[in-house]
């Protein structure tokens, strides 16, 4: 297995696990605190909804790093290229600032 | 900013499209034959020193990006060559072989040949920009503050609000009845004997002889006060009996006291509801609840009192709409009182129940006045109507009432009061109850106990005789249907009230009045917080207890009658006078 590939799976793994535990798991484990954060994903309760903020930067270079690093140096056609942009595009257009508290197309809303 | 939004996915769709287009090209196209074409194309077009400068370029950029503006270049010449339709057609044809997956202007072409350097230089943009990025709060909206005059002209124009409404005539004139004697079925009312119809001692327990000196006992063994909370230095053993006595009593695996009566409801309700979760609750409950309800912070509906087929109507709302909108599973409470404070009449628990059970909800039920009154034992409304002990999940009630001492408790199974040891707030942050008021309530739950047999039959009996008097009795309406028989407070109204409810009040005061003067029974009109937000028309209430003869009854029944025909004949001409001015005001 080239580099190329072995990065390609790092992305994707971590992908699926960041997406589940940022941006589909909502509330919070707190019994205390009356349901506030229940339609809230851990993502949008992070530094209490403070938008770019340093622990926010780092979770989003992260998958970008990683994207770079599954592509940089490969021949481009034994790694799923395609798959890569597409688990990085996701993971970094549920970050922006400007998807704060939005479910487009309602994906998520309940 | 909603330019983002639909833009981001039509990105993806697009994205998403080359993608797939480019992974299918990689078995099409073999690497080196891009090479060879691409070489083949470029040797072509370029002569002399132009030659030289691509050839220049070329090691300076990546050799896809000049290989796809050579492309385009290609295309444009074959077109301006050819101005014909035919011509078109072809360079038309000419520039899709480059757009298709394996020509020149296909993202996989481009990547393969070293564009993914340029990619890479976006992408490192794209951090760094991130990275200088400020931190903000999205909802935080800065306004700008006031000026020093904005602020003199808001702090000039502001009027206090009063805390309640003027007091009517009626009202500033009223002065209540002096009580010089403890609570038995005659009291000193004003300096003189008068029968006792407004106590709620069912029972007759207080001032019980052997109550008293057990509660002397405790004061001279742990003093008057308990000094602290429950959790913080403040339960005693008494605290512990009472609990186990009254768990043992409702037939339920454990209970809980708190300090204070009114505040028992409203912390137990929300120790289990929350903002999530939904409360199904009476029209007609009294303030206790409704406070409960609202400090929850739980969503609330309300059904029409006593009315099953409302309370059925919004339980299937509910369903509906937590179905539509896949809501997530929460806490649902339907919270009813044993008898109305407000009214007097009993809630129908046997179809509560039921639908209760159908619906999948829990039941809250405040036994406060039916707790030592219905039931064959005088565990409360749950027992008169069937219900066995847990049916209704959470049963609280005052031990004030029947119990004759200060407090409330809550009973339940062992999770319901566990969790309130550390989630309702009365308990944990309020000084528990003085001991020997504890000593006081084991007293009289002692007397309830060993005297159920006598004592609830003889209640019954007062309590069927009053509101069947009463509703004989002319120019008097009860409020109620005959299902509330058992029940010995009993709300009445006059035949012709006035609809305005201060004029209603003061009629009623009249009433009241009139017949401790020349009757010698006492009654009261029965007051409403203005904070409440039930708004029933003013009533009498009349309260039976078991230790009221059937004499006393009568006597009370008869008074009542005499004062209402006194009072109406002298006031009916003033009253429609008064009437007319308040509602046309």
């Amino acid at each position: 297995m080239d580099s190329g590939l072995a990065w390609t799976y790092v992305h994707l793994l971590h992908g699926v696990i960041t997406y589940y535990l940022l941006h589909w798991n909502k509330g919070s484990p707190v019994q205390m605190d009356q349901g506030k954060y229940d339609s809230l994903t851990f993502w949008e309760q992070l530094d209490d909804g403070v938008q770019n903020t340093n622990t926010r930067k780092f979770l989003t270079l992260v998958p970008v790093a990683l994207f770079l690093l599954a592509t940089h140096g490969t021949d481009y056609r034994r790694q799923p290229l395609g798959l890569n942009l597409i688990v990085l595009l996701v993971l970094v257009i549920a970050k922006f600032p400007a998807m704060h508290k939005v479910r487009i197309f309602g994906i998520n809303k309940y | 900013m909603p330019r983002p939004l639909f833009v981001s996915p039509i990105l993806i769709v697009l994205l998403i499209a080359s993608a797939a287009a480019s992974k299918g090209s990689y078995v099409q196209r073999p690497f080196e034959d891009a090479r060879v074409t691409n070489k083949s194309q470029s040797e072509d077009l370029g002569t002399g020193s132009h030659m030289m400068w691509m050839e220049q370029l070329r090691l300076m950029l990546p050799s896809s990006l000049l290989d796809a503006v050579n492309s385009t270049r290609v295309t444009l010449y074959t077109a301006a060559k050819h101005a014909t339709p035919e011509g078109l057609l072809e360079a038309v044809r000419d520039f899709w072989d480059l757009l298709k997956p394996g020509g020149k202007l296909h993202p996989t072409y481009i990547i393969e040949h070293q564009g993914h350097l340029v990619f890479e230089v976006v992408l490192s943009v794209v951090i760094a920009y991130l990275l200088f990025q400020r931190s903000y709060k999205p909802s935080a909206k800065q306004e700008k503050p006031l000026t020093e005059k904005e602020m003199d002209e808001l702090c000039a124009e502001w009027q206090p609000e009063p805390l309640c409404g003027p007091l009517t005539e009626a009202q500033r004139k009223f002065e209540p009845p002096v009580i010089s004697s403890a609570a038995g079925v005659y009291i000193m009312a004003n300096g003189k004997k008068a029968l006792n119809m407004v106590s709620f001692n069912f029972l007759g327990v207080a001032g019980n002889a052997s109550i008293k000196e057990a509660a002397q006992a405790t004061i001279n063994k742990y003093g008057v006060g308990s000094c602290g909370p429950r959790g913080f230095y403040g339960t005693i053993d008494v605290h512990l009996d009472l609990e186990e006595r009254l768990a043992r009593f409702m037939g339920t695996q454990e209970s809980i006291i708190y300090s204070y009566d009114l505040a028992t409801i409203p912390s137990v309700l929300p120790a289990f509801a929350n903002a999530k979760d939904l409360i199904v609750c009476d029209e007609g409950v009294s303030y206790p609840i409704q406070n409960g309800c609202h400090l929850s912070r739980a969503s609330i509906r309300r059904f029409r009192h006593n009315d099953m087929a409302d309370l059925e109507r919004v339980l299937q709302e509910v369903d509906k709409e937590y179905r539509r909108l896949r809501k997530p599973l929460n806490r649902r409470f339907i919270v009813v009182e044993g008898i109305y404070m407000h009214s007097g009449d009993l809630a129908p628990l046997a179809d509560i129940y039921r639908l209760k059970e159908n619906y999948k909800y829990r039941l809250v039920v405040d036994e406060s006045l039916a707790l030592g009154v219905l039931g064959e034992h005088g565990r409360g409304a749950c027992e008169h109507w069937g219900l066995r002990p847990g049916d209704a999940e959470i049963v609280s009630a005052s031990i004030g009432n029947a119990l004759a001492s200060v407090g409330g408790f809550c009973a339940g199974d062992r999770e319901i009061v566990d969790h309130q040891r550390l989630s309702g707030l009365g308990y944990c942050f309020s000084a528990s109850l003085p001991p020997f008021l504890a000593t006081a309530a084991i007293g009289a739950l002692d007397t309830l106990e060993t005297g159920a047999p006598q004592l609830l039959p003889a209640l019954a009996a007062n309590a069927r005789l009053l509101r069947s008097r009463l509703a004989d009795t002319p120019g008097v309406e009860v409020v109620g249907a005959a299902r509330d028989a058992p029940s010995p407070v009993v709300h009445v109204r006059l035949a012709e009230q006035p609809e305005a409810p201060e004029a209603a009040e003061e009629l009623l005061q009249q009433v009241v009045d009139a017949a401790l003067k020349r009757g010698g029974v006492l009654f009261t009109v029965h007051r409403v917080s203005p904070l409440d937000r039930v708004r029933s028309a003013p009533s009498i209430r009349v309260v039976v207890t078991a230790v009221h003869t059937e004499k006393d009854v009568l006597k009370a029944v008869a008074a009542l009658a005499a004062a209402v025909r006194e009072v109406c004949k002298v006031s009916r001409v003033a009253t429609r006078s008064s009437y007319m001015t308040t509602t046309g005001a």
